[in-house]
């Protein structure tokens, strides 16, 4: 089965076994694509994932901080059609992610497919908690701009709470709030600009009939003890906005993104899978246990992507039967690894700078 | 007077720092210089033996954490027998008709931050050649920090050690490098632990032109197992001998300067094979029992590190059976760097003890060593002429203080000669 065909399918329809049964097939199929492709993926699967790939647990998997210092791609240069690099945290290293045509449609299809589930086909005002600045200039997009950009296709009639000072536009929320009263809105804005841009604000407004979309890393709400269940209370008693989703995706698996339901949990879309690994000898742990989340997406045609080791620790709590109605594996995520690096002799004074 | 004094070092001096040592309260910078001084202990004075013999009696008694192996081999060393044995085996420098020993000054020393006991060491061997100092410690104080600190302020509280005080300054501060620069100025000798980076930082820092720098910047440390000795030990040797290369290992998460991160295994192939089999696996055993949480923790960086090895280096073999050790098989000609710490070692196999000289030495700090009899000792001495290895001990041995220590006898290195003819 090619990739294209898994989007025949309804989102989030098909039973475990069947869903098993095709992914493990393509993924199998592209596992050995790379393998022949990337000299990188076949060196580390040659040195460490010795055993046969009889089952989807056997796959290989790849850090994802692989991407940061190496360059790993499966394309001949001719068909490359885009580079996505992150920002990652002050100070680190981007990763580089390579795309050919191919993946670059399966990304778009696959975030649009995952996204209209939730939000149906129309498109609605789109409220967009970050600065108008990010995407003035085209030429240098952050990551953040990319994602805002990626995600106002679903929207129309766009509007930025923040100018390009960062200032709130307070006069511009209101007129938009007024232009569309009687409209369902979208809002979408990374999890940290919606908390400090929009709850934080002495903003007040009725925002019942909106939709909020929000991603991006917990760390700095964790600072000021939000997690996931304070902030989705915290939307309601504001602004009485009580639909609030998150979603989890990462830009070596663009397009491969885990949604949050009406019931609190992030869904593995049909062509999309996880398996929480445990810290201690990286075999897979049973549902309910926490552990590192490994996930996997067929999206990743152009570079070994298909099967990464985050360093997100999660839950998988339970397949087919959340009671949302959506098919797939169900999870939460519940921190990160101990930060990645030792320290050493050469930490005395932390002269770094 | 004062008015001769440049505006911003009149300011810096007036600087309110956190001082620990002899007590908790802040001070000013120029309290901590006092230039017109009175020395009084001369090197290996009897009263600062008898001080940190009582020191020593207070960590040791203390329950909570007198089985603290850091805290353990620090009262051990600083017992007055132990002692005694350093001045016996220094008597060379110490005494003479022709030269007199003397204190340096004012010593200011830079404290590491992953090796909670060594400023105390440093400190030590410092006020026993009858130094005043100033130890700097990074504001990540540790419960062990704490605890030595406690004692060293109970015991400076005593009437007889009331004169200590003036000769035992810890403080704390942040980056600042108006303060670095009145110590360097002020200070007899800078005492520079821990990593390049920090010594880089001080070395650009101008001290004084009468004092010194003693300086520790970032070392790697490597062992050797003669295979052959190590199969001839019976079960319960080998287990102790794994007991003590996890010490060596494990305990500051294999990020001191003389924790092992390269296992040399001597022998002939089938040996190195079966030799590797088993110590991984008692490795293993161990850690599982006493790392198991930490390697959790620690398990991607690992996994980072392998893939980037396997993609970088040539890679022979690895072991990862679980994330509490990982044992990465290099070829004998591939160089590599660091490793992340963590239980995660290279190995590689050597025919010979010469072999270990296809190897960079310029940063090596301490060979630990299993099964090397004493003519092969002699023989990798003889051969590492102009190479830099600082110590070879006996596995178990690795992170154990000795005053000499990076190639040099502290005790000379915190002292001055003066010539009488």
């Amino acid at each position: 089965m090619e990739a294209e065909d898994f989007f025949k399918y309804k989102q989030f329809s098909l039973d475990k076994e069947v869903k098993q049964n095709l992914l493990f097939e393509h993924l199998r199929s592209l596992h050995s694509k790379h393998l022949t492709n990337s000299k990188e993926y076949a060196k580390i699967c040659k040195n460490l994932f010795t055993q046969p790939v009889q089952t989807i647990y056997d796959l290989p998997y790849l850090p994802v901080s692989v991407f940061k210092n190496h360059d790993l791609k499966s394309i001949p240069e001719n068909e490359l059609f885009k580079i996505l690099t992150s920002s990652g945290t002050t100070g680190s290293i981007p990763s580089r992610i390579y795309l050919d045509k191919q993946t670059a449609l399966l990304q778009t299809k696959a975030l649009s497919n995952i996204m209209q589930y939730t939000l149906g086909k129309e498109r609605m005002p789109m409220l967009i908690i970050d600065t108008v600045g990010l995407i003035k200039d085209r030429n240098s997009f952050s990551a953040r701009g990319a994602g805002v950009l990626g995600m106002s296709v679903f929207g129309k009639s766009h509007f930025y709470l923040l100018d390009e000072n960062m200032q709130l536009n307070e006069s511009g929320l209101d007129d938009f709030l007024k232009k569309h009263k009687t409209q369902p809105l979208l809002l979408f804005g990374f999890t940290f600009m919606v908390w400090q841009y929009l709850y934080e604000q002495t903003i007040q407004a009725d925002l019942s009939n909106a939709t909020l979309i929000h991603s991006g890393g917990w760390k700095k709400l964790m600072e000021k003890s939000v997690d996931n269940k304070t902030f989705k209370q915290k939307m309601r008693d504001k602004f009485g906005l009580s639909r609030v989703f998150n979603f989890y995706g990462m830009v070596e698996q663009v397009g491969s993104v885990f949604i949050e339901c009406e019931q609190g949990y992030l869904h593995t879309p049909n062509f999309a899978d996880v398996i929480v690994r445990s810290p201690y000898d990286f075999s897979p742990v049973k549902n309910l246990q926490e552990g590192i989340l490994q996930v996997l997406s067929i999206l990743p045609q152009s570079y070994p992507g298909l099967s990464l080791l985050t360093e997100d620790l999660g839950t998988i709590h339970g397949e087919d039967d959340c009671l949302c109605g959506r098919k797939g594996k169900y999870f939460t995520i519940s921190g990160r690894m101990q930060k990645a690096e030792l320290r050493g002799c050469s930490d005395t004074f932390a002269y770094t700078n | 007077m004062a008015a001769a004094i440049p505006l911003l070092i009149r300011i810096e001096m007036e600087k309110q720092i956190q001082q620990y040592s002899p007590s908790e309260r802040s001070i000013a910078l120029s309290d901590l210089i006092q230039h017109d001084f009175n020395y009084t202990l001369t090197p290996f004075d009897e009263h600062t033996l008898s001080f940190l013999n009582t020191l020593s009696v207070k960590l040791l008694n203390n329950k909570a954490f007198n089985r603290n192996p850091e805290i353990v081999s620090l009262g051990f060393w600083l017992r007055k027998a132990n002692i005694s044995r350093f001045k016996e085996e220094n008597q060379h420098i110490l005494q003479n008709a022709r030269f007199s020993v003397n204190p340096l000054g004012l010593v200011f020393h830079v404290a590491p931050s992953n090796v909670d006991t060594i400023f105390l060491y440093s400190l030590c061997i410092s006020l026993l050649m009858g130094n005043r100092n100033i130890i700097r410690l990074s504001s990540r104080s540790t419960a062990t920090v704490d605890f030595i600190i406690n004692n060293i302020n109970q015991t400076i509280a005593m009437t007889e050690y009331g004169l200590f005080s003036e000769y035992i300054r810890i403080v704390t501060y942040g980056h600042e490098e108006g303060i670095n620069k009145y110590f360097s100025e002020h200070a007899n000798c800078r005492v520079i632990w821990g990593g390049d980076k920090t010594v880089h930082y001080f070395k650009s820092i101008p001290s004084n032109v009468y004092s010194k720098d003693i300086v520790f910047p970032n070392r790697i440390s490597y062992a050797v197992f003669k295979a052959s000795a190590y199969f001839q030990l019976s079960m319960e040797q080998q287990q102790e001998l794994v007991g003590k290369f996890f010490n060596d290992a494990y305990v500051f998460d294999q990020m001191g300067c003389s924790s092992p991160k390269l296992i040399y295994v001597l022998g002939d192939v089938e040996e190195k094979d079966s030799f590797i089999e088993l110590f991984y696996n008692q490795v293993t055993e161990i850690t599982q029992l006493k790392y198991r949480e930490q390697a959790g923790a620690l398990s991607t960086l690992k996994l980072n590190t392998l893939v980037n090895d396997v993609i970088v280096k040539e890679v022979q073999e690895v072991k990862h059976a679980n994330n509490s050790a990982y044992f990465v098989e290099l070829p004998l000609k591939q160089t590599f760097g660091d490793s992340c710490g963590g239980g995660y070692f290279y190995v590689k196999h050597i025919q010979s003890i010469a072999d270990i000289l296809h190897d960079s030495f310029q940063a090596v700090q301490t060979l630990s060593y299993f099964g090397i009899n004493q003519d092969e000792l002699s023989q990798l001495d003889k051969l590492l002429l102009g190479r830099r290895i600082d110590r070879i001990v006996p596995v178990g041995l690795a992170l154990s203080f000795h005053y000499i220590w990076d190639g040099m006898n502290l005790f000379e290195e915190f002292s001055r000669k003066r010539r009488l003819e």
